[in-house]
């Protein structure tokens, strides 16, 4: 009769013990699982004068643990699907972080269609590749290490291979309290490619108070850079000689590569390109999105003849009759914004 | 510490049985499989079917296997990699419509989607977005750190995300076709469709009774009738940014590629 009130009163202690004994053993677990090893030691970098701000995303707070992972990711050969091509292939410290190729070679000697751009600076770019279409520089990376004429590897494959890798594993505990994963590896790369900020141009000193940093040529040229005459500086005004607007400068007739297009796939975007900045670009041939033009010389006679009139181009680029001392100076001008200290600094060295 | 738990878990269920006395109480929802008309009290034990979905993958009636050589429009043709999203899943009953409200992966090793605890009764149509909606197009990224692992929206191989353009492949068709006419194919055959002016809706008749607590019902994904108009020995790649006619031809064509087996 009274059975089930029997049976209760004979399990209920056990039913206790279990509980408390369960509760213990999870809670040992979960402790288990929160130490992390993060070392959240900030990493500094510095604004230069007159620049922006630059955009972080929320959780990749640039710390020396990420900017040293993202470091050693960037350099790794490990990231390209034979293992034999790094980031650093293409994106060379000595010129700048570019590869002087018309357009860059991947991969068994895959040749790309696009012109390999400088890395310096790239902190501040609003939106990523020729086309703008990328997003963030953590979004930006999943492109050459999946593009068949670059790297032609898969990110899923990439983060298992990282993840069996006992130092990069330490390493991405360190930096983000996790698992080796993808989030880890495009933010690391992000991080580094964040610190690789430098204006110390003669530009730079010049405008800054020390004017015989440029000579009197840079002087006139960067008179006519910034004048109504060449309109250089609505497309590229200071202090990174670029407002990032996409473009068409009538560099073709008939573009093969119709870039803005293959964003939106609206007509009126076809041979649209993104603003390059033109900082250190003496440091940088050849040109243009697909290495078209070999020299800066080539650049201004461009500029100077209006682009070859393309349906799309923009009404700024139209004929200059620049004098061939305006188009020296111009160039002597360009040179001016060609920082030194890129091709040098340590921390950015492989 | 699994059999401790077993032994834990039993013990509460006999507990909770044995406090139970015999009143009015059973599951009182009508859209339930074990509604008690008589019950006054809901004892929250009511069961709802799960609803199985699963894609099979065939050309022209002819399953579609990796690698085998079929004939479409006339032209030789092989596929390595069928691979889709589909976007938040709904079927409908008298109107009404559940969803899974995910995105879900479909591939070679990967061809089911489940509803959860659905409400009890005829299904008529299924209904499902053909990729990515624009909004998970913008905000979403393979590298996202709250994406789970194995997460359908995370990485694929092959990869299901542009890369160098923000947003997701809604439809991957790899493989060869034969361009030389000998009926072997020798040409990279590479259909990788996304954008959100190619997101569409699939809707299809189901007419599949929910239940019981396991339901399956199949969908066959006939990928000939993708290819519909299109001269495969001369057309058989777009990236879409680079061949937009084509991508749009072809998913649009898929609208009718789905039927219930
Ligand atoms: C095969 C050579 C090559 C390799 C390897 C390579 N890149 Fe690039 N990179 C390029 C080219 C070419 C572009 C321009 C592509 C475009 O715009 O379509 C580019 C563009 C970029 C951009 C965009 C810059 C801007 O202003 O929009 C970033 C950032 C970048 N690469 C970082 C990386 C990182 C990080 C890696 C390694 C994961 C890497 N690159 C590997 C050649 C390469
Ligand atoms: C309407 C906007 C616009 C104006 C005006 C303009 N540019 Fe540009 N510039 C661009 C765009 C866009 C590109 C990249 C085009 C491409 O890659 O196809 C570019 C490319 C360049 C490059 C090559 C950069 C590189 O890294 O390859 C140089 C150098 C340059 N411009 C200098 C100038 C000078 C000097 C002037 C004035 C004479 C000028 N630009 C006027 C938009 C403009």
């Amino acid at each position: 009769m009274n059975r089930p009130k029997e049976i209760f009163m004979m399990t209920f202690p056990l039913i206790l013990l279990l509980g408390v004994l369960s509760c213990l053993y999870l809670e040992s677990c979960s402790a288990k699982k929160e130490i992390q090893l993060i070392d959240s030691e900030p990493y500094p970098i510095e604004i230069p004068k007159g620049f922006p701000d630059i955009k972080i995303p929320e959780g990749n707070e640039l710390t020396k643990a990420r900017v040293a992972l993202g470091k050693k990711l960037f350099f790794d050969p490990i990231l390209s699907v034979d293992s034999s091509l790094s980031c650093g292939s293409c994106h060379l410290q000595k010129n700048a972080f570019t590869d002087l190729r018309t357009t860059s070679i991947g991969v068994e000697g895959r040749v790309g269609p696009r012109n390999t751009p400088s890395l310096v600076n790239v902190a501040f770019n609003p939106y990523f590749f020729f086309e703008g279409g990328s997003p963030s520089l953590e979004a930006q990376s999943l492109g050459p290490i999946e593009t068949f004429h670059e790297m032609d590897f898969n990110a899923a494959l990439l983060t298992k291979r990282l993840a069996a890798d006992e130092h990069y594993q330490k390493m991405a505990q360190e930096a983000y309290g996790m698992e080796m994963k993808l989030f880890v590896i495009v933010s690391a790369l992000a991080s580094f490619e964040r610190t690789l900020i430098s204006a110390n141009s003669p530009y730079d000193r010049a405008i800054n108070g020390d004017s015989s940093a440029m000579t009197p040529a840079q002087w006139r040229g960067k008179e006519l850079f910034f004048s109504d005459h060449t309109n250089c500086a609505s497309c590229h005004p200071a202090p990174l000689f670029t407002n990032f607007s996409i473009e068409n400068i009538g560099l073709e007739k008939e573009y093969q590569d119709k870039g803005r297009y293959r964003v939106t796939l609206k007509n009126e975007d076809i041979g649209k390109f993104k603003t390059p900045g033109l900082r250190n670009i003496g440091l940088t041939a050849p040109y243009m999105h697909d290495g078209s033009l070999e020299s800066l010389d080539m650049v201004i006679e461009h500029f100077n003849v209006g682009g070859l009139g393309h349906k799309n181009q923009h009404p700024l680029i139209r004929p200059l009759d620049l004098s061939d001392h305006q188009k020296k100076d111009l160039i002597a001008f360009l040179h001016a914004l060609t920082d030194q200290d890129v091709l040098l600094k340590p921390e950015w060295a492989p | 510490m699994k059999t401790i738990k077993v032994i834990l878990m039993a013990l509460i269920g006999l507990t909770m049985l044995t406090l139970q006395g015999c009143d009015n109480s059973g599951c009182t929802d009508p859209d339930s499989l074990n509604f008690d008309p008589e019950a006054t009290e809901d004892n929250g034990k009511c069961d709802f079917p799960n609803l199985t979905v699963n894609f099979s993958y065939s050309v022209d009636g002819q399953e579609l296997t990796k690698g085998t050589t079929y004939t479409i429009n006339g032209t030789a043709i092989s596929f390595s990699d069928v691979q889709f999203y589909v976007f938040n899943p709904r079927v409908a009953k008298d109107g009404v419509m559940e969803a899974t409200g995910e995105t879900h992966f479909i591939s070679f090793d990967n061809r089911s989607i489940e509803f959860e605890d659905l409400t009890a009764g005829h299904k008529h149509m299924l209904m499902f977005g053909l990729g990515v909606d624009s909004t998970t197009n913008a905000t979403i990224q393979p590298s996202d750190s709250d994406l789970a692992d194995g997460a359908a929206l995370g990485p694929q191989n092959p990869s299901m995300h542009w890369g160098w353009d923000n947003g997701y492949i809604f439809l991957k068709m790899d493989g060869m076709v034969d361009t030389d006419g000998d009926n072997v194919p020798n040409a990279g055959m590479e259909f990788h469709i996304g954008k959100n002016i190619n997101f569409n809706t699939i809707a299809l008749e189901i007419h599949t009774d929910a239940l019981e607590d396991e339901v399956e019902v199949t969908v066959d994904v006939d990928f000939a009738k993708a290819f519909t108009g299109i001269d495969l020995s001369k057309d058989y790649i777009t990236h879409t940014g680079d061949f937009p006619a084509l991508a749009n031809t072809v998913i649009n064509n898929m609208k009718t590629a789905f039927a219930k087996k």
